[in-house]
C-alpha cells in the first residue's frame, strides 16, 4: 500500500512557476526541476533504452542538460506542456544515440552485449550490472516452477505479449500478472537489501 | 495530448489500470505517452516502472552471461526498448479514461450487482475507498480515501497474503462471492454507501496454507 499512500501524499510541482523561474535564471528553480524530474527520467531513458545498456547514466545527464539549456532559453512556449517536453526529449536523446550507434554500424543486426559497450573507469556500474544479474539468478531461482521462469523469459527477453504468452505456456492471464507481479517484487526486495534500489 | 492535469491525479485504482496496461504493454503508442508524462513526476509509479526495468535488465545480463539462463541474446535483432515500439494490443481510446474505468468498475461491480437482484452494474467514476491493509496489522483502522460525493458506493481494498487462496466475500443477506486477487495481492469489491454500518459487518475469508483465516471488515460509517 506504499503505492496509494505516496499517491495520496504526492505534492505537484508548479510546472509554469518552475518554468518561468528556471528562464529567469533562478538557479534553485533549476534544482528543483532536476530533483522533480531526475528519477522519471532515468526511468523513461531506462524503459525506451535497450535492456542494461551501460551508457544509460550518460543518457540521462543528456537529457537534463539539453531540458536545463532550453529551459534557460525560454524555449517552452507554453510551460503548461513540460511534462511533454520533459517525456519527447527522453524519446530524442534515446533514439538519436541508437542512431548514431547505426552509423558507426553497431546497429540491431549486429549488436554488441551489454558488457562489451564502453564502460570506462566505472566499476560502480559494473557493480550494479553484477547486481542485477545475481538478483536476478535468485528470483529465478526462487520460482519454484519452471513454466513461471519461462513466463519471465518469454516475455522480458523474446518481448512476446501478455496473451501469447498465456496460449503458449496454457495459464491464465492472472496467473501471468501475478508471476510479473511478485518477481517484480522480489527483484526490488533483493535489490533493496543489497542498497542499489530507491525505497 | 500535451496539457496534463497534473492537479487532478486519476485515482489509485485507476491509475494501478492504467500502470497495469503499461507495464503491459497494451497501451497504444498515444496512450503510452500521455502514461509516460502522467507519470514523470510520481515517485510511486517511478518505482514499479523501475522495479520493471531491473527485472528486464537483470533477465537481459543473466541471458548474456556465459553461465546464464538460457543463452538469449539480450540484444537479438529488433529488441530495443519495450515502450518505444509500437504496441501490439489493440488500441485502448483514452477517453478521459472511460475505458479502464468501465473495465474495472465493471469487474468490481459485477458480482455485487448480482447479488443485489441482478441489475446492471454501475460504473462508478471515483467512488470513497477504504483499504485494509495487511502491512498495517490486521487490527489496525483501514485508510479511507475520500472520493466523489455523490458516490453511491464504497471501494473496498483488501491487502491479502501472497499465498491467500479462495477468497471469499459474505456480506449480510447475501449469498457468498468469489473475489479475485490482484496481482498487487488485494482484494476489492464494491459496497453500497447504504450497507455501510449494517450489521454483521462484511467478512472475508480466505484459506492460506491448508487453514481457513475470517476477517471481519469494519467499514467507518462516518467518512
Amino acid at each position: 500500500m506504499q503505492l496509494n499512500a505516496q499517491a495520496i501524499g504526492q505534492v505537484s510541482v508548479d510546472h509554469v512557476a518552475l518554468v518561468a523561474r528556471i528562464a529567469a535564471g533562478d538557479p534553485s528553480a533549476e534544482t528543483e526541476f532536476v530533483l522533480a524530474f531526475q528519477a522519471g527520467v532515468r526511468a523513461l531513458v531506462r524503459r525506451h533504452a535497450r535492456p542494461a545498456d551501460p551508457i544509460i547514466d550518460d543518457l540521462v545527464q543528456d537529457v537534463l542538460h539539453t531540458l536545463i539549456t532550453r529551459l534557460r532559453d525560454n524555449a517552452l512556449h507554453d510551460a503548461a506542456t513540460l511534462p511533454a517536453y520533459v517525456r519527447s526529449t527522453v524519446v530524442f536523446v534515446v533514439t538519436a544515440e541508437y542512431r548514431k550507434r547505426g552509423r558507426r554500424g553497431e546497429n540491431d543486426s549486429n549488436p554488441p552485449s551489454p558488457d562489451d559497450l564502453p564502460d570506462p573507469d566505472q566499476p560502480d556500474r559494473h557493480a550494479r550490472r553484477e547486481q542485477l544479474r545475481g538478483s536476478v539468478h535468485r528470483v529465478l531461482a526462487e520460482l519454484s516452477v519452471e513454466r513461471d521462469r519461462e513466463v519471465l523469459r518469454r516475455y522480458y527477453l523474446k518481448e512476446e505479449d501478455r496473451d501469447t504468452v498465456c496460449t503458449a505456456l496454457a495459464i491464465d492471464p492472472d496467473h501471468f500478472h501475478r508471476v510479473l507481479h511478485r518477481a517484480r517484487t522480489r527483484m526490488k526486495e533483493l535489490l533493496l537489501e543489497r542498497g542499489i534500489a530507491n525505497a | 495530448m500535451n496539457r496534463l492535469p497534473n492537479n487532478h491525479p486519476l485515482s489509485d485504482w485507476l491509475e494501478r489500470a492504467w500502470l497495469q496496461r503499461y507495464l503491459e504493454r497494451k497501451l497504444s503508442e498515444s496512450e503510452a505517452e500521455w502514461f509516460e508524462m502522467y507519470l514523470l513526476d510520481k515517485p510511486h509509479l517511478i518505482a514499479v516502472l523501475e522495479a520493471d526495468n531491473d527485472l528486464r535488465d537483470g533477465l537481459a545480463l543473466a541471458a548474456a552471461a556465459p553461465s546464464g539462463h538460457g543463452g538469449v541474446s539480450p540484444f537479438r535483432s529488433g529488441f530495443g526498448g519495450g515502450a518505444s515500439k509500437k504496441p501490439r494490443g489493440p488500441a485502448m481510446a483514452w477517453a478521459a479514461s472511460v475505458v479502464a474505468a468501465c473495465g474495472l468498475g465493471l469487474l468490481l461491480a459485477g458480482p455485487l450487482s448480482i447479488g443485489a437482484g441482478g441489475q446492471r452494474a454501475q460504473i462508478i467514476a471515483s467512488p470513497e475507498r477504504v483499504v485494509f491493509d495487511t502491512l498495517r496489522g490486521v487490527d489496525s483502522p483501514p485508510l479511507v480515501y475520500p472520493g466523489a460525493a455523490a458516490s453511491s458506493h464504497v471501494l473496498v481494498d483488501v491487502g491479502l497474503p501472497p499465498d491467500a487462496e479462495h477468497v471469499t466475500l459474505y456480506l449480510a443477506g447475501q449469498a457468498p462471492l468469489a473475489l479475485k486477487v490482484s496481482p498487487d495481492g488485494f482484494a476489492s469489491f464494491l459496497l453500497p454507501r447504504a450497507a455501510v454500518g449494517k450489521s454483521p459487518a462484511p467478512r472475508i475469508e480466505y484459506r492460506r496454507g491448508g487453514a481457513v483465516t475470517s476477517r471481519t471488515l469494519d467499514i467507518p460509517a462516518d467518512h
